[in-house]
């Protein structure tokens, strides 16, 4: 059997910031340009890995107990997101942080898709939903949860 | 009794045989004869003999039942009867107990509370080997003669500038590559974009990101885990290849996860970082500057530690028995990349 290998898209440009913006590469070759969210407090950065930073719920259990449904981690040499999703059903945890990731950069739909990103299941959480970048929902090369 | 005998063997015997079914493939409508079905043959066989041995225990009683309401006052005739019916009913029931002790001792030994009965054999289809090959995209063919591209700097690739696309603020242009790279990726390749000189340059790809499996690997843009940031740790390119979709199903990619038990308190796994290595494996590899696990969550630190382990262990700390059944999948398919 052959399998026609799935096209990759590299972005060679890195990341621009301003005291106030942060311009994002992007895959159509429009960079996204939004707010520099670095500045957020909410933000916090990764003690061990210095440009490592998260930018939505850290690994840590909440004041209820509870375990966050999903990680967002920024890279900020490269300008990629990376989401963790850590709590079943995961289309509920992908939707959540679709939406916070929209609010959180202040970009439409389509400027998401264009970032830099991985959506994935960490093999401890669910190893069968493991190793998959299932990509934002909205985006055309996504993976159904 | 010999003229019922000789009824049996001629007349309801044949009937059983017809019936029985015993070759239970090759027929019309069955799938085809493979070596699981000789097992059902002879299983047949012990079924249809249970089935034949049964009818012939019946129609004994039945005669010595007769023999024993004939038998008057005849004391020898009456014992003989009676002698046949026992025997008959001892016979029968020492085959079936014949058949319980088997069904009881298999269980005992399979210990699997959904084994069914012993003589029910499943012939399923064997998987058959289904060699992947994957194809090495070459876009300098792809490519050639389409509107835009002309031949890049390194072998086999091309090049093509991205529309313009207004101007930016500083007076620049700002490009739109959307095009170009559709184009490269339409022949499975890897497209990789320079918004600043405005061009799409298109090269082979080797695997790409997915296959009907969907198994892929960190994003290259992720410094902790893409293949050429693992290639900078000292592993091949193929060992990077598959590390890097070992580190997808690990951890996503993420270096700054936590041990296990320090987040799941009670579970005696510490697997940490992006390549999940647990203390003991960490304390038996690293060094230096990285030799306390206290480092595991440090991008570096778990690269270092993973290639000391590859170059020592190769995949097996991944590939163990209950340790990730999908970094089997992975060296599977980035082998000879």
């Amino acid at each position: 059997m052959y399998i026609k290998n799935k096209p990759t898209l590299v972005i060679e440009n890195k990341v621009t910031y301003t005291d106030s913006s942060v311009i994002l590469p992007s895959t159509t070759g429009s960079p996204v340009e939004v707010t520099n969210f670095l500045k957020d407090p909410a933000v916090i950065a990764d003690a061990q890995n210095p440009g490592l930073y998260f930018v939505g719920n850290t690994f840590l259990k909440g004041s209820d107990n509870s375990v966050p449904t999903y990680v967002v981690t920024y890279e900020e040499k490269n300008g990629y997101f990376n989401i963790a999703l850590l709590v079943k059903p995961f289309a509920r945890a992908r939707f959540d942080a679709e939406k916070y990731l929209e609010n959180f950069l202040n970009i439409d739909e389509n400027s998401l898709c264009s970032l830099s990103y991985t959506v994935s299941v960490p093999g401890y959480v669910d190893e069968a939903a493991s190793g998959i970048d299932y990509r934002f929902s909205f985006c055309p090369d996504n993976v159904p949860l | 009794m010999t003229r019922i005998l000789l009824f049996l063997l001629f007349f309801v015997i044949p009937s059983f045989v017809f019936g029985a079914d015993l070759v239970p493939c090759g027929g019309p409508g069955e799938e085809a004869c493979q070596a699981c079905h000789l097992v059902g043959l002879v299983n047949g066989v012990i079924t249809w003999l249970i089935g034949i041995l049964g009818t012939i225990a019946a129609i004994i009683i039945v005669y010595a039942g007769i023999k024993l309401v004939t038998s008057g006052g005849n004391v020898s005739a009456k014992t003989a009867a009676h002698s046949m019916m026992t025997n008959v009913i001892i016979g029968f029931v020492i085959v079936l107990a014949g058949w319980l002790l088997i069904d009881t001792i298999m269980k005992a030994m399979v210990n699997d509370d959904n084994y069914g009965m012993w003589n029910v054999v499943q012939c399923v289809e064997q998987p058959k080997a289904d060699k992947k090959h994957l194809v090495y995209s070459n876009p300098s063919t792809a490519l050639s003669g389409v509107s835009g591209w002309g031949a890049g700097s390194l072998s086999g690739s091309m090049v093509a500038t991205c529309d313009a696309d207004g101007i930016n603020s500083d007076g620049s242009l700002n490009y739109n590559c959307t095009a170009q790279v559709a184009q490269c990726q339409s022949t499975a390749s890897t497209a990789t974009i320079n918004t600043v000189a405005g061009t799409v340059t298109c090269t082979s790809s080797y695997g790409g990101t997915t296959d009907s499996s969907g198994l892929g690997q960190c994003n290259p843009s992720n410094g902790a885990c893409s293949v050429s940031a693992l290639m900078g740790y000292g592993l091949s390119s193929e060992q990077a290849n598959i590390m890097s979709c070992i580190a997808m199903t690990e951890s996503s990619g993420i270096p700054s996860t936590p041990p296990y038990n320090t987040v799941h308190p009670g579970s005696n796994s510490s697997a940490c970082g992006t390549f999940q290595i647990v203390g003991t494996t960490w304390r038996g590899a690293a060094a230096g500057a990285c030799a306390d696990f206290s480092n595991c969550q440090n991008a570096s630190c778990n690269a270092q530690v993973m290639s000391s382990l590859v170059q020592s262990n190769g995949y097996s700390d991944w590939t163990c028995a209950n340790c990730n059944n999908k970094a089997d999948n992975c060296v599977a398919r980035y082998s000879g990349s």
